[in-house]
């Protein structure tokens, strides 16, 4: 599957994919900002709420961000629908992330995915693996 | 809603809605706002349980270039 990158300024285009993460109620549609250098993908903790998660009841654990700060996340397994497969990924939720962008981080996803950047023609290739 | 309508909506939406969060059902914005909670409550409302909300991030006009790590 074939995402084409977003435009974020008239510059500058990002890898942003969308999935679907399934709350206590309803499938809700977002956007992440594919991150590589990421071990674990991170929403932020409001998005915990509307899918009727308890945040607290999470694994809670402490990240470290790009600039060297530290970030507490809580963990929760959320079934995701991704790529047009829907399976389970552990997902970081923090009150703190700032980026206004939901990040997909590795931890999971590229186990089960073939992730390709291309710059070039401002695409990102998702593949499914056997 | 299909995934693809979204890009197609992409270049309206950062034009409208710079730097709030979007609430799209059906390829129409039906709540918009700073704060995503608060666009998805708002959206959720009348909306059935089977239709699909999406909620997304609209970077404003000049968003800085991303650098982005987490470990």
């Amino acid at each position: 599957m074939i995402f084409p990158y977003k435009k974020l300024s008239e510059s500058n285009y990002g890898p942003i994919v969308p999935l679907t993460l399934q709350g206590k109620s309803r499938w809700i549609l977002f956007d992440a900002f594919v991150d590589s250098g990421a071990d674990y993908s991170v929403f932020h903790s409001k998005v915990a709420n509307m899918l009727g998660l308890n945040l607290l009841s999470g694994e809670k654990k402490e990240v470290t961000v790009g600039d060297g700060d530290r970030m507490v996340v809580y963990l929760h397994d959320v079934r995701v629908n991704f790529a047009n497969f829907i399976f389970k990924a552990p997902i970081a939720f923090s009150e703190t992330l700032g980026a206004g962008f939901n990040l997909l981080g590795r931890e999971t996803f590229f186990e089960k995915f073939q992730v390709c950047f291309n710059d070039r023609v401002k695409c990102v290739r998702v593949t499914k693996l056997g | 809603m299909k995934k693809d309508s979204l890009s197609r909506m992409w270049d309206n939406l950062r034009r409208h809605y710079p730097g709030r969060y979007v609430a799209v059902v059906d390829g129409r914005v039906i709540a918009a706002g700073r704060d995503q909670l608060a666009v998805y409550r708002k959206a959720e409302k009348g909306i059935p349980l089977d239709k699909e909300i999406g909620i997304f991030y609209i970077p404003i006009k000049n968003a800085r270039p991303l650098l982005l790590k987490v470990r």
